[in-house]
């Protein structure tokens, strides 16, 4: 009979694997009871978050590294949160994505994080095409009353803060934009956006491509820098508000003259509310709504960074309507809609809506007749993915449109 | 996946877009248009046209607003706005006019 050999596992995952102690893991299940994974069919039928982690006490780090699972996970933090030992479960599926090689990461994610490396945005649009839609948006904007005026300030010096648009909104959803511009125009802020290296949202934190991420946190510091921009508005939940923030903050500690003022795109909008440069109309919000908690604006970005943004965009949309309701569950419990990690971009759309089931339940229970985010991927997955899939009877509104449509012009 | 058009044959992607934008003609346009139920009018080549040209010289697919502007400056508003471009390919640019324009989905070069 031949003796059953051990597993050798390399000395590179038995390196990250240190950093997470599975001894005090007391196999309690309870990750895997408030994981929207849990239950899941296809491939992954009968897998959770506990077993997977059981999976790699047994050193079987290849059977997750090759499953879906670490891509099917949004990275949304829930396990964590609720896990009595506190084990760093995020920080885990981030491994076992950084060991998929790179020509296996499923879908686009990694051709659009070369693209972004090569041309400054995910999906390789020229200057031109960038610049051209631009000129047509800002144009479009001038026609509409009390924007006659309107400049889009590309590239300006000595600015107070600095904006990111991301390629979604440059190649489809363009008229997306006029929202922020029109909030910034209001409140005749002094702001700039970029003609190079344009792209809010980072896809290196989605494939764990840790040095694509410093790469790109490190153009906007150099942007900020050059232009003496004052602040740097963190758009997104994921890529382009908790990754960026995180590369940020780690080139800060190489490196403290590297440390810029950033802040969220609420507590900007909140200033210009409480200094009186924009005012909003409530009249015109009148049916029930609700705000969508962004694992990475709230969970993700309290556990983190000490804080999350829950009250933030709360008080931003009851200064927009006196109709609001909470989900259930919500804050620090929420669940996130499915479309974090980069799974909206991912190719799992089953398992995304699959996940998104426990977000599609809240948003039904809450009897809300539009629901409020604050991130592209997260309005995208809502609208387009649960919203169709579960019969949502909801408009999906940015929290800055709501402001945007709200707007008193004097 | 391919199709066959005088002798030639050429590659698509599993959506039907064709695989090289360099090997696109007239005949394969005509081909894409019949597969997205399309009868090419003197206007739909006015818009391929356009597509043509801008991928020609960038690389890139000009996006949905920059047909309908670069419409407006050849022709004049009466056919540079939205609501005549979808009357034209009703299906949308990514479905109907790339696909005919051989350009396929902006996704595709990620
Ligand atoms: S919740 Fe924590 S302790 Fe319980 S099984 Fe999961 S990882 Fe282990
Ligand atoms: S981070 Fe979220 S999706 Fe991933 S295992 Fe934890 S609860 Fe599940």
């Amino acid at each position: 009979m031949e003796a059953i050999q051990p597993r050798h596992i390399s000395d590179e995952i038995k390196g990250f694997l240190k950093n997470v102690d599975f001894n005090t893991c007391l196999t309690c299940g309870t990750c895997a009871g408030g994981c929207p994974v849990s239950g899941i069919s296809g491939e992954l039928e009968g897998w959770d978050i506990r077993k997977v982690l059981r999976k790699l006490v047994y050193g079987m780090v290849d059977e997750i590294v090759d499953s879906k699972f670490p891509w099917v996970c949004t990275g949304c933090g829930r396990c964590i949160h609720a896990c009595p030992m506190k084990i760093d479960i995020v920080y885990l599926m981030k491994i076992m994505k950084k060991l998929r090689d790179r020509d296996k990461v499923p879908g686009i994610l990694h051709k659009g994080v070369l693209k972004v490396l090569e041309t400054g945005n995910n999906m390789g649009i020229p200057e031109k095409i960038y610049m051209d839609v631009l000129d047509i948006v800002g144009e479009e904007l001038r026609e509409q009353p009390g924007f006659e005026d309107f400049n889009l300030p590309i590239d300006k010096d000595n600015v107070d803060v600095a904006f990111y648009p991301n390629s979604k909104e440059i190649s489809a959803d363009s008229d997306d934009m006029k929202w922020y511009w029109k909030i910034f125009h209001a409140a005749k802020a002094n702001w700039t956006i970029p003609k190079d290296n344009w792209e809010a949202v980072d896809w290196g934190i989605f494939t764990a491509n840790d040095e694509a991420s410093m790469t790109l946190a490190k153009r906007k510091i150099d942007f900020v820098k050059s232009h003496n921009i004052k602040r740097l508005i963190l758009p997104d939940c994921g890529g382009g508000s908790l990754g960026a923030r995180s590369s940020i903050e780690k080139w800060k500690a190489k490196d403290p003259s590297l440390a810029i003022d950033y802040l969220y795109i609420y507590d900007i909008f909140i200033e210009y509310m409480k200094e009186g440069r924009i005012k909003v109309d409530k009249s015109k919000n009148t049916k029930i709504h609700t705000w969508h908690d962004s694992c990475k604006h709230g969970r993700e970005a309290e556990r983190m960074f000490g804080q999350g943004k829950y009250d933030e965009p709360r008080w931003l949309l009851q200064q927009c309507t006196d109709n609001f309701v909470e989900m259930h569950p919500t804050r620090e419990n929420a669940f996130c809609c499915g479309a974090g990690g980069g799974a909206w971009a991912g190719p799992y759309k089953e398992e995304r809506n699959y996940y998104g089931r426990k977000k599609a339940e809240s948003i039904k229970n809450s009897g809300a007749e539009v629901v409020v985010v604050g991130c592209s991927n997260c309005r995208d997955q809502i609208l387009r993915g649960l919203k169709p899939k579960y019969n949502l009877n909801i408009e999906v509104k940015y929290i800055w449109e709501i402001i945007a449509e709200s707007l008193i012009m004097e | 996946m391919s199709f066959e058009l005088n002798g030639v044959f050429y590659q698509t992607d599993k959506e039907g877009y064709l695989e090289n934008p360099e090997n696109w003609n007239k005949e394969v346009a005509e081909y894409m248009a019949s597969t997205v139920d399309t009868e090419l009018t003197p206007e739909h080549w006015q818009v391929i046209e356009i597509l043509r040209d801008y991928y020609q010289e960038y690389g890139y697919p000009p996006q949905v607003k920059v047909i309908v502007k670069t419409m407006q400056k050849r022709f004049g508003t009466e056919k540079g706005n939205y609501k005549y471009f979808y009357q034209l390919f009703p299906k949308g640019p990514y479905l109907q006019a790339y696909k005919i324009a051989g350009v396929s989905n902006p996704c595709k070069w990620m």
